[in-house]
């Protein structure tokens, strides 16, 4: 197989981000022209994706050991497809204005992607940068002040944790003399300091993609920021790639050597859980409550990791996609009642179950899959995770779990209140704008997160299949 | 396979319909459409129960795997029902007297612009609560849990114009989250150690293993679960509060059906609670505690529904209290009594709150039983059946569940449980001669007052008539339980027994003399409804001996005051990185191009992060 | 292990110390007289017209624009000396490359990217 038929799906986005910036230069300004072209090539992608996945390839090591296309990569590209269709079409009216729109969202996606199949240090960094790089200017796109603060905040930020990344990452090459992932493991003995101080430093800098406490500072201000449709893509496509990138550099890098960063990360999605989910009990800003869930959320995930196994392994890969359909569906309803104007606060969701009762309903099941309430996809994902946690003998994980989804709850009923309350205020809908696109999202959300809550095996064989570690355990 | 599906999922399609197509609909078929299609489900329910009666005894259920739910990690979960005939007499009470509530409902909510919003909720509720009842695992029991707890969240906000609702509504999703939890818990540790969670896998289990901890915990865990869903101490106040909703969803919700979903799940559980004694003696005791803890609450209490809700608080215990010491047809038969008078008492108070427009207070009611005579009549064989007057049906029951807590030697508990009897005789003749005797105390409501229309009447009388003769189903329910609780080892005193003759003559005794005090007190001295309310216990009892306000200052303040000092600290950890920041980070002062400078803390603050992971590493290598 | 890096290691810590050395040491010796005039924007007295003291933005703009098409071209400088090895598949690829960076320099014109007005 040649690198060019087995790393289809990236060359197509690569294709297609190209053929955007034609369509920017050959078409009248704000047109939505480079909008179409994007949208085709993520379905293309997604084709992409599902033939190669369609013939079971054995994995692929391309470009000297430095990218690995196997199942594992495949699956995060159907992730970060659904992540960039659904931005696009997210910001179809909101972010007419900013033609670059849709090529900075499928570059951003290009580095997930690549973060994805990444097997050893360069690629990993790279991975990194071609991820945030766009996001930066993405974030500060809205030309008021909180969209500057929010893109120099993420920058400076971002290349703040860049840096230490890369400090790690030339730490564990000097101390192991190799680039490649699976060579760490033997390299030397896991009792050398440069090493474990290299180990320490990458994980920082990967756990700051993460929003892992205590990196998680930026994560509200820029959230809040930045534009609706940037805001939803932050939060699930970053967090997919940063947690894809986490798993595949630990589990081949430093299996060995669970010790080293299992208890770790641990205790860091124990902190996590508990803080992120506690803050958001205390958030008005719609983008903010998300944020700090989404930081919850993150805790969630990191368990899998936490607990080193194929079982934690597959639980996290799976959880991902919950989480994302309902991140996509409940920013869909935020870009209808901001309109891209205004930050929604929690008192403008009042009277929305009057006004608007089909996006309340769907709103609600978003907000019990992020609660984990059964029959939606958020509860088969937390009880994986927990499975996960209790199979490891690590009770802890699973109580700071059930504490975690506990306090999320009384975050996520905070807007439904708001929703049922009898509308206080005229002004509260008053900016309501639906169009196509934002429903093509919705439904999508809707049927995925209710899908997998009713019959997920189909998407947990896919899981099964792409994390294949067994070599953790 | 084919009727079980129909049965759960017509009321589903039932709400997608009413849903979706609401707009379309002329303004009446809604109602009907609903009622309707639990109607068929009722009929299908009936079919399949006779159906069972035909299997024999040593194998009376059905069983069986729709597609797996949780694969591929490990062992697999399956949408699995199973029907048996404890699951069947849940089955036929959520259908046939659901059906009744939502024909009664096409006439009580009658002017309400939501209805067809109502309706769909409804039917969504049954949907729900059938699944519960006719899961074949613990993972499914607890989507039906949890959507139960959903549709009883949106009924009870469906006035959510009223804020007190609003509030009552979260109060209560809350309180049944943390039920939610803990038979999540309890199914995973469970499923972890067992590898299964289906009922005959894991009860085929127990028949091997002998009492331990890990069961005491499993079945606490689990009865968390059924301590939110059945009001039992302390998770008992969201119930009362739940009164918000309309009236015929606290008949078929917060009295018929969900409430019991406790008694149904540690019924089910019985080889579970053979293996953990300890829990098994709790729940008896906090059903016999929560009889007496109501029915006292009861007493001063002057909305109608408030009543209502207590005594039903109350009756749950009984049910408890016999599932608890072993006497498991006998709480599922009072279980199934209960949801006749209670749904008829409730339906009862919702057509005499319909008739004096929307007024709760027994202050402003009494002499009513001229203008209704019909509701006057039905509600007065709820009142002689939940007070346990032979031979009205819940004599029966609850002197099964009496008698056999009795025979069982648990004297205090059956004490305890004999004497809320009397009181419960006490509050309900009190809540009857108020409302339907005695001078109307408001006149001008008085003179508005008029007998429901027929299509509430009607299930209103049929409900009465099984109020009233439902307790000669006793027989007929002994035999039709035996074989579930046969099949598996834990139930040996399963089957309805009656205590020493003397025992009920004492239960009795205290409900007739009860019931003469009540009528000294109420017709003959005419004595005003909140008399003595005022006095020190009066008002104790009144504020339900102040538990909400203890729950308060134990939980939810506390709660609020770690949220804020969350907050607090972060500003406080931001507030010291600043300071460090000041001192050793003077000359970065041009880091700080933003409006608040911040940026600077945030990096700080991961590099104090860096430098903790440092330390630890340095500690660990 | 730091044998054979020590001199490296004390070429950081002069050059360290000789920098930031400087820049205290200058400002600990140097006569101080804050405050007054000191701040104003010229010393000479004359009143400015309006705050200067920044060169415009669109001067960054186009310094960036050559710094990355600068970096870029840089890497043609390896591929160069090594053209021989690589023949041919080297050779693609370097076009390859081109053509992205020619594309991007495109696209930066047609949007206006060196307009300075």
């Amino acid at each position: 197989m040649s690198a060019t038929s087995t790393m289809l799906p990236e060359y197509v986005i690569l294709g297609t981000l190209l053929i955007a910036m034609l369509g920017i230069m050959v078409s009248r300004a704000h047109s939505t022209l480079p909008s179409w072209i994007g949208l085709l090539g993520t379905i293309g992608g997604l084709w992409a994706t599902a033939d190669l996945w369609s013939r079971h390839l054995k994995p692929v090591l391309l470009f000297n050991q430095s990218l690995s296309v196997d199942n594992y990569s495949l699956f995060v590209d159907f992730l970060v497809m659904i992540a960039a269709g659904s931005t696009i079409l997210l910001g179809w009216q909101g972010e007419r204005e900013h033609d670059e729109f849709p090529v900075l969202v499928l570059l951003s996606a290009l580095g997930m992607m690549t973060l994805g199949m990444s097997a050893n240090l360069i690629t990993l960094f790279l991975g990194v940068e071609i991820l945030s790089l766009p996001l930066y200017i993405l974030a500060a796109s809205h030309r008021d002040p909180l969209g500057g603060e929010a893109g120099l905040k993420y920058f400076l930020l971002g290349a703040f944790s860049s840096g230490i990344l890369l400090f790690g990452l030339a730490l564990i090459y000097g101390a192991t003399g190799s680039m490649t992932f699976t060579d760490f493991a033997t390299a030397v003995s896991s009792n050398s300091p440069i090493l474990a101080a290299g180990l320490m430093l990458a994980l920082v800098g990967i756990l700051f993609k993460l929003a892992i406490v205590p990196f998680h500072m930026w994560v509200p201000d820029v959230y809040e920021g930045s534009p609706d449709a940037v805001t939803s893509f932050m939060a699930f496509g970053t967090k997919v790639g940063a947690a894809v990138i986490l798993l595949r550099f630990l589990a081949y890098g430093f299996y060995l050597s669970p010790d080293a960063w299992g208890p770790l990360l641990g205790y860091l999605a124990l902190l996590t859980m508990i803080v992120g989910n506690l803050v958001a009990l205390t958030q008005t800003n719609l983008k903010r409550l998300f944020g700090y869930s989404g930081i919850g959320h993150a805790g969630f995930l990191l368990i899998g990791v936490a607990v080193h196994s194929v079982v934690g392994a597959r639980a996290m890969l799976f959880y991902l996609l919950p989480y994302g359909l309902a991140v996509i569906g409940a920013f869909a309803i935020i870009t209808m009642i901001s309109n891209g104007e205004k930050n929604v606060t929690i008192h403008d969701l009042e009277g929305l179950a009057h006004k608007k009762p089909w996006a309340a309903a769907l709103f609600i099941v978003f907000m019990l899959s992020f609660a984990g309430i059964p029959l939606t996809g958020g509860f088969i994902g937390k009880f994986y995770l927990l499975q996960a946690a209790l199979f490891a003998h690590q009770p802890g994980l699973a109580v700071g779990l059930v504490v975690g989804t506990f306090l999320g709850l009384g975050a996520y009923l905070r807007p439904l209140q708001a929703m049922f309350r009898h509308e206080s205020n005229e002004q509260a809908l008053a900016g309501w704008n639906v169009n196509w696109a934002q429903i093509v999202v919705l439904v999508v959300a809707v049927v995925g997160t209710i899908g997998l809550g009713v019959y997920p095996t189909p998407v947990v064989h896919m899981v099964n299949q792409s994390a294949n570690f067994f070599w953790l355990h | 396979m084919q009727g079980v599906a129909e049965i759960v999922l017509l009321p589903l399609f039932g709400a997608i319909t009413i849903g979706m197509f609401k707009g379309l609909m002329p303004k009446k078929l809604p109602g009907i459409w609903a009622s309707l299609l639990v109607g068929i489900s009722f009929l299908i329910s009936i079919a399949e129960a006779l159906k069972l009666s035909r299997l024999p005894v040593h194998h009376r259920f059905l069983t069986g795997a729709v597609f797996p739910l949780i694969t591929g990690f490990g062992p697999a979960i399956h949408w699995r029902y199973y029907l048996d005939p404890l699951s069947g007499l849940w089955l036929l009470v959520i259908t046939g007297v659901g059906m009744l509530i939502h024909v009664y409902s096409i006439g009580y909510m009658h002017d309400d612009p939501h209805k067809a919003r109502y309706f769909s909720y409804l039917n969504f509720f049954v949907f729900a609560m059938l699944l519960l009842v006719l899961a074949g695992n613990l993972l499914i029991l607890l989507i039906g849990w949890a959507l139960v707890g959903l549709a009883s969240y949106l009924l009870i906000g469906f006035w959510y114009q009223r804020p007190s609702a609003v509030r009552a509504a979260k109060k209560a999703f809350v309180m049944n989250t943390v039920g939610d939890v803990g038979i999540l818990l309890g199914l995973t540790l469970l499923y972890v150690h067992y590898h299964t969670v289906s009922y005959p896998g894991l009860f085929r289990i127990f028949d091997h293993q002998t009492p331990s901890a890990f069961f005491e915990w499993t079945a606490f865990l689990l009865y968390v679960g059924a301590m939110a869903k059945s009001a039992q101490f302390p998770l008992h106040m969201w119930l009362v509060d739940a009164m918000e909703g309309p009236t015929p969803v606290s008949a078929l919700i917060h009295a018929a059906t969900m409430v019991t979903a406790g008694v149904y799940l540690m019924a089910r559980l019985y080889p579970l609670l053979r293996l953990a004694p300890d829990v098994a003696y709790l729940v008896a005791a906090i059903g016999a505690f929560m009889t007496i803890f109501a029915a006292s609450s009861a007493i001063f209490q002057r909305d109608i529904k408030k009543v209502l809700a207590f005594s039903t608080v109350s009756q749950l215990g009984y049910m408890m209290l016999g599932v608890g010491v072993g006497a498991f047809s006998a709480g599922v038969f009072h279980f199934m009594m209960h949801a006749f008078f209670k749904a008829l008492l409730f339906l009862g108070a919702g057509s005499v709150i319909h008739a004096l427009s929307g007024e709760q207070d027994m202050n402003r009611m009494g002499g009513l039983w001229r203008k209704m005579p019909w509701t006057t009549w039905s509600f007065l064989a709820a009142t002689l059946a939940i007070s346990g007057i032979p031979p009205f049906s819940g004599y029966f029951s609850k002197e099964a569940v009496l008698g056999e807590t009795y025979n069982l030697g648990h004297p205090i508990l059956w004490v305890v449980g004999a004497v809320a009897a009397g009181l419960t005789s006490f509050y309900m003749f009190r809540l009857f001669f108020l409302t339907f005797f005695g001078k109307p105390r408001d006149a001008s409501l008085y003179e508005h007052a008029h007998e429901a229309p027929w299509i509430m009447t009607v299930p209103v009388v049929i409900l009465g008539v099984f109020a009233t003769f439902g307790g000669f189903l006793k027989n007929w329910v002994n035999q039709w339980l035996a074989p579930t609780f046969s099949l598996y080892r834990g139930a040996p005193h399963a089957a309805m027994e009656s205590g020493p003759i003397w025992t009920t003559i004492f239960t009795v005794g205290l409900a007739v003399i009860a019931f003469f005090i009540a009528y000294a007190l109420y017709i003959r001295k005419s004595t005003a409804t909140n008399a003595a309310s005022e006095s020190g216990p009066g008002r104790w009892m009144y504020r339900a001996w102040y538990m909400d306000t203890v729950w308060t200052y134990l939980a939810v303040v506390p709660f609020q005051k770690i949220g804020n000092a969350v907050m607090q600290a972060e500003t406080g950890i931001l507030a010291t990185v600043k300071g460090i920041g000041t001192v050793v980070w003077d000359w970065g002062e041009d880091l700080r191009p933003l409006e608040t400078g911040y940026v600077r803390r945030y990096a700080l603050s991961m590099m104090v992060g860096v430098g903790a992971l440092l330390v630890y590493y340095l500690i660990r290598v | 292990m730091f044998t054979n890096y020590t001199a490296l290691l004390i070429y950081f810590i002069v050059a360290f110390l000789s920098a930031f050395g400087m820049s205290f040491i200058s400002n600990l010796l140097g006569p101080q007289a804050p405050g007054g005039l000191k701040k104003a924007t010229y010393e000479s007295g004359i009143a400015p017209e309006a705050p200067v003291g920044y060169f415009s933005v669109r001067f960054y703009r186009v310094a960036m624009f050559f710094m990355i098409f600068d970096v870029a071209v840089m890497a043609l400088y390896p591929w160069a000396i090594s053209l021989t090895d690589l023949r041919q598949a080297g050779f693609e690829k370097a076009v390859f490359f081109l053509v992205i960076v020619a594309f991007a320099f495109a696209y930066v014109w047609n949007r206006g990217g060196f307009q300075w007005d």
